[in-house]
């Protein structure tokens, strides 16, 4: 068997994915209400009309409650990305361009970041942090620009010798002009790259924090919360369990995959 | 190379430093009274005095920098506010289990990971379905969550084929759910690691020399290829050790595993917030001075950075 090589299947897998995703959430929101209270009367329901899932533990019903957790996974995780893109991005250049004392403070920030193991720092912050939205947002951004800084850096460090440099230093281009006009478009696609790979990243680390328990309020519906509840219901309810990790499951692999997808539509350019 | 080993110590000594200072601070960073989160609001003002007490807050800050560094220095890592008796004391009754799951999780992912990772880099160019198919099971691999994959785990060999334990760390059996669910995404990733460097070295002009003496392609694998592929290979193999103690925090509180992963979430719900801080230190440590170590291992793995440092 031969697959053809010049079509992007990753990306294309991925955006299915995501399209489909999003396609389903939408549906199902707006074709029937979205009920996440608690209402102890009906705990632990089978599927039902009313309940299409059933309900969880509190009663809720568990298609809301996924949909309502999915939709804060994917917001949480633009956002994130979104902060972490821009102040990464900037302090990349930055730090790249200037180069001397500015270079190796901002290096050193990030190497302190680094330091910690995977999620460490974002347990460690959140921890101490009261739960809630904004912190949680906060958390995520602190340790999730990091990535992009150093990428960036990184790659203007190769074209900040180049003679297009040079060329805009002549007719006195100033510092932010060189670095948004010169530099910026050239790590553009990198950063995209790193972006796309990056919301699963920090979805992942999101539903993670709020399976723990030090994210969003518990009463809140997120997918890490279901899973951690459905936890006491595995024997007579494995589908509290399934249905939340089914989705974040495919919500990750989308972005896997279409950060994988632009990797190689860029790299191919470049 | 002398040079370079003392920039790397010292940059290792400034992050030890600045690392330990940072999770001090995480205390007063929190907004609001660290005293009232624990006891949560409405709590007496004797109990609030006797945990400032207990967490030295009632001292200037110098004060308490200098005695969380003292306790750093003699390896005590602070008291415990449970417990009452020294963090290091809790971190090694719980080390051995963490330790032991973290090298069977490694180990089974070596196993995993070596043989597709070796298959789809030495026959990617002739069967492209072996490369895809392999991309695509690593894809899946990373894609997982363990907080779901552990509790499915747990509902196929536990509930529905009884052939393991739920959860509990007593014997031999009890480590192999736990052990699967933190080697998967590791395999997954090192199974692309394993297939990018290979495949990276398959086109080295070595390989092709190789080939025109008429070495057999086993040979060469073995004889020349493995070698130079293992450098990036084991390099990763090294930092992950470290991010997999991170990976044992979700998977041994899935399993009630009992190690230092689960004291650490188990001393945030408690609020024991000098455990947090001393588990936290530790666990960063560790992965710090294994990435110092790794970054040495490279003179003896690949003597042509002694060259290359010495050149600069």
């Amino acid at each position: 068997m031969k697959l053809k090589t010049n079509k992007n299947i990753q990306l294309r897998i991925g955006f299915f994915l995501l399209g489909t995703i999003l396609l389903l959430m939408i549906g199902f929101s707006l074709s029937r209400p979205l009920v996440i209270d608690i209402d102890m009367a009906h705990r632990l329901e089978p599927s039902s009309v009313k309940y299409l899932l059933g309900t969880d533990e509190l009663g809720r019903d568990l298609l809301s409650c996924v949909l309502y957790g999915a939709g804060i996974s994917l917001g949480i995780g633009f956002v994130v990305v979104v902060i972490s893109f821009l102040i990464g991005g900037l302090l990349g250049l930055v730090s790249g361009y200037s180069g001397g004392a500015v270079d190796t403070m901002i290096m050193r920030l990030v190497d302190i970041l680094l330091a910690f193991p995977g999620i460490l720092l974002a347990i460690a912050l959140a921890a101490f942090f009261h739960r809630g939205l904004l912190n949680l947002i906060l958390v995520l951004t602190v340790t999730g620009w990091v990535e992009y800084a150093r990428l960036v850096r990184g790659e203007v460090l190769k074209y900040k010798q180049k003679e297009f440099i040079l060329a805009a230093k002549t007719y006195n281009a100033s510092f932010f002009r060189i670095i948004i006009h010169h530099l910026l478009p050239l790590v553009l696609p990198l950063l995209m790259v790193q972006a796309s790979l990056g919301i699963s990243g920090v979805i992942l680390a999101e539903s993670s924090l709020n399976f723990l328990g030090i994210g969003l309020d518990p009463q809140i519906p997120t997918l890490g919360q279901l899973i951690d509840a459905g936890r006491d219901h595995m024997f007579d309810k494995p589908g509290l369990i399934v249905v939340p990790g089914v989705v974040l499951f495919f919500i990750i692999i989308a972005f896997n995959f279409i950060g994988e997808g632009l990797r190689k539509k860029f790299t191919k350019k470049i | 190379m002398r040079n370079y080993i003392l920039k790397r110590f010292l940059l290792l000594l400034f992050l030890l430093v600045t690392v330990s200072s940072l999770v001090f601070f995480l205390v007063h960073l929190v907004p609001g009274d660290p005293v009232l989160t624990i006891l949560g609001e409405g709590a007496s003002i004797e109990d609030i005095e006797r945990v400032k007490q207990e967490l030295n807050l009632d001292k200037p800050i110098i004060q308490q920098y200098l005695d969380f560094t003292k306790n750093l220095a003699d390896l005590s890592f602070g008291k415990s506010l449970f417990t009452n008796r020294a963090v290091s004391r809790s971190i090694l009754i719980y080390l051995p289990n963490t330790l032991y799951l973290a090298l069977a999780a490694m180990l089974l992912a070596l196993v995993i990971s070596f043989p597709p990772g070796v298959w789809a880099a030495l026959k990617g160019d002739t069967h492209r379905a072996v490369d895809a198919s392999v991309t695509f099971l690593s894809s899946v691999g990373l894609a997982i969550p363990n907080f779901f994959l552990g509790p499915l785990l747990i509902i196929i060999f536990s509930l529905e084929l009884g052939w393991l334990p739920v959860s509990g760390s007593e014997g031999v059996e009890y480590i192999i759910l736990p052990a699967v669910t933190l080697a998967a995404s590791m395999s997954a990733f090192l199974t692309r690691i394993i297939r990018n460097s290979v495949s990276m070295e398959l086109q080295k002009p070595y390989v092709l020399l190789a080939r025109a003496k008429g070495l057999t392609e086993f040979q060469i694998f073995r004889k020349h290829l493995l070698k130079n592929a293992m450098i990036p290979i084991m390099t990763v193999i090294g930092l992950q050790l470290g991010a997999l103690l991170t990976g044992t925090i979700i998977t041994e509180t899935i399993f009630s595993w009992q190690g230092i992963g689960s004291l650490l979430v188990t001393s945030i719900h408690r609020r024991d917030y000098p455990m947090v801080q001393g588990i936290i230190v530790f666990i960063t440590f560790v992965y710090l001075i294994l990435s110092f170590l790794v970054d040495l291992s490279y003179f003896f793995f690949d003597p042509r950075t002694r060259h290359e440092i010495k050149n600069q």
